[in-house]
Protein backbone atom coordinates (compact mmCIF):
# COMPACT_ATOMS: atom_id res chain seq x y z
CA UNK A 1 0.00 0.00 0.00
CA UNK A 2 2.79 2.43 0.96
CA UNK A 3 4.56 1.41 -2.27
CA UNK A 4 1.54 2.51 -4.32
CA UNK A 5 1.22 5.75 -2.34
CA UNK A 6 4.87 6.73 -2.70
CA UNK A 7 5.24 5.92 -6.39
CA UNK A 8 1.71 7.09 -7.26
CA UNK A 9 2.40 10.39 -5.52
CA UNK A 10 5.72 10.67 -7.32
CA UNK A 11 3.95 10.14 -10.68
CA UNK A 12 1.27 12.73 -9.83
CA UNK A 13 3.81 15.38 -8.74
CA UNK A 14 5.96 14.68 -11.81
CA UNK A 15 2.98 15.06 -14.14
CA UNK A 16 2.06 18.33 -12.40
CA UNK A 17 5.63 19.60 -12.95
CA UNK A 18 5.56 18.46 -16.60
CA UNK A 19 2.25 20.16 -17.43
CA UNK A 20 3.31 23.42 -15.79
CA UNK A 21 6.98 23.65 -16.65
CA UNK A 22 6.51 22.24 -20.16
CA UNK A 23 4.54 25.33 -21.20
CA UNK A 24 7.27 27.72 -20.11
CA UNK A 25 9.98 28.67 -22.59
CA UNK A 26 13.45 27.31 -21.83
CA UNK A 27 15.97 29.65 -20.21
CA UNK A 28 18.20 31.89 -22.35
CA UNK A 29 21.08 29.79 -21.15
CA UNK A 30 19.52 26.96 -23.19
CA UNK A 31 18.19 28.82 -26.25
CA UNK A 32 20.90 31.45 -26.86
CA UNK A 33 23.95 29.37 -27.67
CA UNK A 34 25.94 28.71 -30.82
CA UNK A 35 26.11 24.92 -30.58
CA UNK A 36 22.35 24.29 -30.72
CA UNK A 37 21.06 21.50 -32.93
CA UNK A 38 19.75 23.05 -36.14
CA UNK A 39 17.09 20.56 -37.21
CA UNK A 40 15.03 22.86 -39.39
CA UNK A 41 17.79 24.29 -41.52
CA UNK A 42 17.30 27.85 -42.67
CA UNK A 43 18.84 29.02 -45.96
CA UNK A 44 22.07 30.90 -45.43
CA UNK A 45 21.20 34.51 -46.21
CA UNK A 46 24.82 35.59 -46.55
CA UNK A 47 25.46 33.16 -49.41
CA UNK A 48 22.46 34.40 -51.39
CA UNK A 49 23.69 37.98 -51.17
CA UNK A 50 27.18 36.94 -52.25
CA UNK A 51 25.88 35.07 -55.31
CA UNK A 52 23.73 38.04 -56.34
CA UNK A 53 26.74 40.31 -56.02
CA UNK A 54 28.82 38.11 -58.35
CA UNK A 55 26.03 38.02 -60.92
CA UNK A 56 25.88 41.79 -61.00
CA UNK A 57 29.63 42.04 -61.46
CA UNK A 58 29.41 39.68 -64.45
CA UNK A 59 26.82 41.99 -66.04
CA UNK A 60 29.10 44.96 -65.62
CA UNK A 61 31.92 43.15 -67.45
CA UNK B 1 20.23 40.34 -65.45
CA UNK B 2 17.51 40.03 -62.85
CA UNK B 3 18.43 39.36 -59.24
CA UNK B 4 15.92 36.49 -59.34
CA UNK B 5 17.59 34.78 -62.26
CA UNK B 6 17.11 31.31 -60.70
CA UNK B 7 13.34 31.81 -60.57
CA UNK B 8 13.33 33.15 -64.12
CA UNK B 9 15.41 30.25 -65.38
CA UNK B 10 13.84 27.33 -63.52
CA UNK B 11 10.44 28.65 -62.55
CA UNK B 12 8.92 28.76 -59.05
CA UNK B 13 9.08 25.51 -57.09
CA UNK B 14 5.88 23.44 -56.98
CA UNK B 15 6.96 21.86 -53.70
CA UNK B 16 4.04 22.55 -51.31
CA UNK B 17 6.44 22.91 -48.38
CA UNK B 18 8.22 25.78 -50.12
CA UNK B 19 5.05 27.38 -51.37
CA UNK B 20 3.74 27.35 -47.79
CA UNK B 21 6.94 29.01 -46.62
CA UNK B 22 7.21 31.81 -49.07
CA UNK B 23 3.85 32.34 -50.66
CA UNK B 24 1.16 31.86 -48.07
CA UNK B 25 2.52 33.50 -44.99
CA UNK B 26 5.00 30.82 -44.00
CA UNK B 27 5.29 28.81 -40.85
CA UNK B 28 5.60 31.82 -38.61
CA UNK B 29 3.30 34.79 -38.71
CA UNK B 30 4.36 36.90 -35.77
CA UNK B 31 5.06 40.60 -35.47
CA UNK B 32 7.63 42.08 -37.82
CA UNK B 33 10.11 42.77 -35.01
CA UNK B 34 10.56 39.04 -34.50
CA UNK B 35 10.89 38.23 -38.15
CA UNK B 36 14.08 37.34 -39.86
CA UNK B 37 14.00 38.32 -43.49
CA UNK B 38 15.15 35.58 -45.85
CA UNK B 39 14.65 32.81 -43.33
CA UNK B 40 12.98 29.68 -44.62
CA UNK B 41 10.60 29.45 -41.72
CA UNK B 42 9.50 33.04 -41.28
CA UNK B 43 7.69 35.38 -43.56
CA UNK B 44 8.71 38.84 -44.56
CA UNK B 45 5.18 40.24 -44.40
CA UNK B 46 3.77 41.62 -41.16
CA UNK B 47 0.81 39.26 -40.91
CA UNK B 48 -1.09 39.24 -37.64
CA UNK B 49 -0.32 36.43 -35.23
CA UNK B 50 -1.83 33.23 -36.52
CA UNK B 51 -3.15 30.24 -34.61
CA UNK B 52 -1.76 27.85 -37.23
CA UNK B 53 1.71 27.57 -35.74
CA UNK B 54 3.20 25.15 -33.24
CA UNK B 55 3.30 26.29 -29.61
CA UNK B 56 4.69 24.81 -26.39
CA UNK B 57 1.21 24.96 -24.83
CA UNK B 58 -0.28 22.99 -27.69
CA UNK B 59 2.43 20.32 -27.65
CA UNK B 60 2.14 19.82 -23.87
CA UNK B 61 -1.68 19.68 -24.00
CA UNK B 62 -1.54 17.14 -26.80
CA UNK B 63 0.93 15.05 -24.82
CA UNK B 64 -1.65 15.13 -22.01
CA UNK B 65 -4.35 13.89 -24.39
CA UNK B 66 -2.09 11.07 -25.61
CA UNK B 67 -1.22 10.10 -22.02
CA UNK B 68 -4.92 9.99 -21.09
CA UNK B 69 -5.62 7.78 -24.11
CA UNK B 70 -2.68 5.55 -23.18
CA UNK B 71 -4.01 5.09 -19.63
CA UNK B 72 -7.48 4.31 -21.04
CA UNK B 73 -5.96 1.69 -23.33
CA UNK B 74 -3.92 0.29 -20.43
CA UNK B 75 -7.11 -0.25 -18.43
CA UNK B 76 -8.49 -2.28 -21.36
CA UNK B 77 -5.25 -4.26 -21.81
CA UNK B 78 -5.06 -4.97 -18.07
CA UNK B 79 -8.54 -6.54 -18.16
CA UNK B 80 -8.18 -8.28 -21.56
CA UNK B 81 -4.55 -9.53 -21.74
CA UNK B 82 -5.25 -11.46 -24.96
CA UNK B 83 -5.13 -8.14 -26.83
CA UNK B 84 -1.50 -7.47 -25.85
CA UNK B 85 0.26 -9.02 -28.85
CA UNK B 86 -2.11 -7.74 -31.61
CA UNK B 87 -2.05 -4.27 -30.01
CA UNK B 88 1.75 -4.32 -30.02
CA UNK B 89 1.88 -5.17 -33.74
CA UNK B 90 -0.75 -2.54 -34.60
CA UNK B 91 1.05 0.08 -32.52
CA UNK B 92 4.33 -0.66 -34.30
CA UNK B 93 2.64 -0.27 -37.72
CA UNK B 94 0.98 3.00 -36.64
CA UNK B 95 4.33 4.33 -35.41
CA UNK B 96 5.99 3.50 -38.75
CA UNK B 97 3.13 5.14 -40.67
CA UNK B 98 3.34 8.29 -38.55
CA UNK B 99 7.12 8.59 -38.82
CA UNK B 100 7.72 7.63 -42.45
CA UNK B 101 4.46 8.19 -44.32
CA UNK B 102 2.57 11.11 -42.90
CA UNK B 103 3.90 13.26 -40.07
CA UNK B 104 1.27 15.80 -41.16
CA UNK B 105 -1.44 13.27 -40.28
CA UNK B 106 -0.02 12.74 -36.79
CA UNK B 107 -3.18 14.33 -35.41
CA UNK B 108 -5.09 11.26 -36.60
CA UNK B 109 -2.55 8.48 -36.13
CA UNK B 110 -0.98 9.56 -32.81
CA UNK B 111 -4.17 9.18 -30.69
CA UNK B 112 -4.74 5.69 -32.17
CA UNK B 113 -1.10 4.88 -31.51
CA UNK B 114 -1.38 6.00 -27.86
CA UNK B 115 -4.60 4.02 -27.33
CA UNK B 116 -3.26 0.84 -28.93
CA UNK B 117 0.11 1.04 -27.18
CA UNK B 118 -1.78 1.59 -23.94
CA UNK B 119 -3.56 -1.75 -24.49
CA UNK B 120 -0.18 -3.41 -25.01
CA UNK B 121 1.34 -1.74 -21.93
CA UNK B 122 -1.66 -2.81 -19.83
CA UNK B 123 -1.16 -6.46 -20.80
CA UNK B 124 2.62 -6.37 -20.27
CA UNK B 125 2.23 -4.58 -16.92
CA UNK B 126 -0.20 -7.28 -15.76
CA UNK B 127 2.30 -9.95 -16.76
CA UNK B 128 5.08 -8.31 -14.71
CA UNK B 129 2.65 -7.59 -11.85
CA UNK B 130 1.86 -11.29 -11.63
CA UNK B 131 5.59 -11.98 -11.25
CA UNK B 132 6.41 -9.18 -8.79
CA UNK B 133 3.66 -7.43 -6.87
CA UNK B 134 3.64 -3.61 -7.10
CA UNK B 135 6.20 -3.40 -9.92
CA UNK B 136 3.91 -1.52 -12.36
CA UNK B 137 3.26 1.46 -10.08
CA UNK B 138 6.99 1.66 -9.32
CA UNK B 139 7.76 1.79 -13.05
CA UNK B 140 5.09 4.45 -13.63
CA UNK B 141 6.43 6.59 -10.79
CA UNK B 142 10.03 6.27 -11.99
CA UNK B 143 9.11 7.00 -15.64
CA UNK B 144 7.28 10.22 -14.81
CA UNK B 145 9.94 11.10 -12.25
CA UNK B 146 12.63 10.89 -14.93
CA UNK B 147 10.41 12.89 -17.32
CA UNK B 148 9.94 15.74 -14.84
CA UNK B 149 13.53 15.85 -13.60
CA UNK B 150 14.97 15.88 -17.11
CA UNK B 151 12.50 18.59 -18.14
CA UNK B 152 13.73 20.73 -15.22
CA UNK B 153 17.34 20.05 -16.27
CA UNK B 154 16.55 20.94 -19.89
CA UNK B 155 14.56 24.10 -19.20
CA UNK B 156 17.17 25.43 -16.79
CA UNK B 157 19.97 24.75 -19.28
CA UNK B 158 21.70 22.19 -17.07
CA UNK B 159 21.66 19.68 -19.94
CA UNK B 160 22.46 21.23 -23.32
CA UNK B 161 21.71 19.05 -26.34
CA UNK B 162 24.27 19.65 -29.10
CA UNK B 163 25.04 17.91 -32.39
CA UNK B 164 27.58 15.69 -30.58
CA UNK B 165 24.99 14.85 -27.92
CA UNK B 166 22.54 13.85 -30.64
CA UNK B 167 25.19 11.75 -32.38
CA UNK B 168 26.04 9.98 -29.13
CA UNK B 169 22.39 9.22 -28.30
CA UNK B 170 21.69 8.20 -31.92
CA UNK B 171 24.65 5.81 -31.96
CA UNK B 172 23.60 4.30 -28.63
CA UNK B 173 19.99 3.83 -29.76
CA UNK B 174 21.26 2.28 -33.02
CA UNK B 175 23.31 -0.24 -31.05
CA UNK B 176 20.37 -1.08 -28.79
CA UNK B 177 18.13 -1.51 -31.84
CA UNK B 178 20.61 -4.00 -33.37
CA UNK B 179 20.67 -5.89 -30.05
CA UNK B 180 16.85 -6.06 -30.03
CA UNK B 181 16.78 -7.26 -33.64
CA UNK B 182 19.38 -10.00 -33.02
CA UNK B 183 17.44 -11.14 -29.96
CA UNK B 184 14.18 -11.09 -31.98
CA UNK B 185 15.65 -13.19 -34.81
CA UNK B 186 17.27 -15.61 -32.34
CA UNK B 187 13.90 -16.10 -30.62
CA UNK B 188 12.66 -17.84 -33.80
CA UNK B 189 15.31 -20.52 -33.26
CA UNK B 190 14.31 -21.15 -29.67
CA UNK B 191 17.04 -19.06 -28.08
CA UNK B 192 17.67 -15.39 -27.36
CA UNK B 193 20.06 -13.01 -25.68
CA UNK B 194 19.87 -13.98 -22.03
CA UNK B 195 21.09 -10.53 -20.97
CA UNK B 196 17.75 -9.10 -22.14
CA UNK B 197 15.68 -11.63 -20.19
CA UNK B 198 13.71 -10.02 -17.33
CA UNK B 199 14.44 -13.03 -15.14
CA UNK B 200 18.23 -12.68 -15.55
CA UNK B 201 19.39 -10.96 -12.36
CA UNK B 202 23.13 -10.96 -13.11
CA UNK B 203 25.04 -7.69 -12.62
CA UNK B 204 25.94 -7.65 -16.32
CA UNK B 205 22.27 -7.89 -17.29
CA UNK B 206 21.22 -5.19 -14.81
CA UNK B 207 24.05 -2.97 -16.07
CA UNK B 208 22.83 -3.39 -19.65
CA UNK B 209 19.26 -2.47 -18.65
CA UNK B 210 20.56 0.54 -16.74
CA UNK B 211 22.45 1.66 -19.85
CA UNK B 212 19.34 1.28 -22.01
CA UNK B 213 17.29 3.29 -19.47
CA UNK B 214 19.98 6.02 -19.61
CA UNK B 215 19.79 6.24 -23.42
CA UNK B 216 15.97 6.25 -23.36
CA UNK B 217 16.09 9.06 -20.78
CA UNK B 218 18.58 11.09 -22.82
CA UNK B 219 16.40 10.79 -25.90
CA UNK B 220 13.69 12.55 -23.85
CA UNK B 221 15.99 15.58 -23.80
CA UNK B 222 16.18 15.47 -27.61
CA UNK B 223 12.36 15.37 -27.73
CA UNK B 224 12.13 18.43 -25.45
CA UNK B 225 14.61 20.25 -27.67
CA UNK B 226 12.70 19.24 -30.81
CA UNK B 227 9.45 20.67 -29.40
CA UNK B 228 11.17 23.82 -28.12
CA UNK B 229 12.89 24.47 -31.46
CA UNK B 230 9.75 23.67 -33.42
CA UNK B 231 7.77 26.21 -31.40
CA UNK B 232 10.54 28.81 -31.83
CA UNK B 233 10.69 28.32 -35.58
CA UNK B 234 6.90 28.43 -35.85
CA UNK B 235 6.39 25.04 -37.49
CA UNK B 236 2.86 24.12 -38.67
CA UNK B 237 0.24 23.25 -36.06
CA UNK B 238 0.27 19.52 -36.85
CA UNK B 239 3.86 19.35 -35.57
CA UNK B 240 2.42 19.71 -32.05
CA UNK B 241 0.91 16.25 -32.54
CA UNK B 242 4.13 14.97 -34.00
CA UNK B 243 6.16 16.34 -31.07
CA UNK B 244 3.70 14.83 -28.58
CA UNK B 245 3.86 11.54 -30.51
CA UNK B 246 7.67 11.43 -30.37
CA UNK B 247 7.54 12.10 -26.63
CA UNK B 248 5.03 9.25 -26.22
CA UNK B 249 7.24 6.83 -28.18
CA UNK B 250 10.17 7.61 -25.88
CA UNK B 251 8.03 7.43 -22.72
CA UNK B 252 6.62 4.02 -23.69
CA UNK B 253 10.12 2.70 -24.42
CA UNK B 254 11.41 4.13 -21.12
CA UNK B 255 8.51 2.58 -19.16
CA UNK B 256 9.10 -0.87 -20.69
CA UNK B 257 12.83 -0.71 -19.96
CA UNK B 258 12.25 0.41 -16.37
CA UNK B 259 9.80 -2.49 -15.94
CA UNK B 260 12.46 -4.89 -17.23
CA UNK B 261 15.15 -3.35 -15.01
CA UNK B 262 12.94 -3.60 -11.89
CA UNK B 263 12.08 -7.21 -12.74
CA UNK B 264 15.80 -8.06 -13.00
CA UNK B 265 16.52 -6.39 -9.65
CA UNK B 266 13.56 -8.20 -8.04
CA UNK B 267 14.73 -11.54 -9.42
CA UNK B 268 17.92 -11.26 -7.29
CA UNK B 269 15.90 -11.40 -4.04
Amino acid sequence: MSNALIFGGMAAISLFVFFNLGKIKASKNQTNRNNRINRFREPNQQNIIESDYKEERKDEE
Amino acid sequence: MSKHSAINRFGRSRNPAFSRNFDQGGFRTQSSSEMNAGSGFRTTSSVAESTDIMTLDGAVNKTGILLALCFTGAAVGWNIPALTFPAGILGFILALVTIFRSPSKAGTTAPFYALVQGVMLGGISLMYENLYDGIAIQAIGLTFGILASLLVCYKSGLIKPTENFRLMVGAGIGGIFILYMVSFVMSFFGSGISLLSPTNGSLMSIGLSLGIVCFASLSLVLDFDYIEEGAEKGLPKYMEWYGAFSLMVTLIWLYLEILRLLAKINSRR
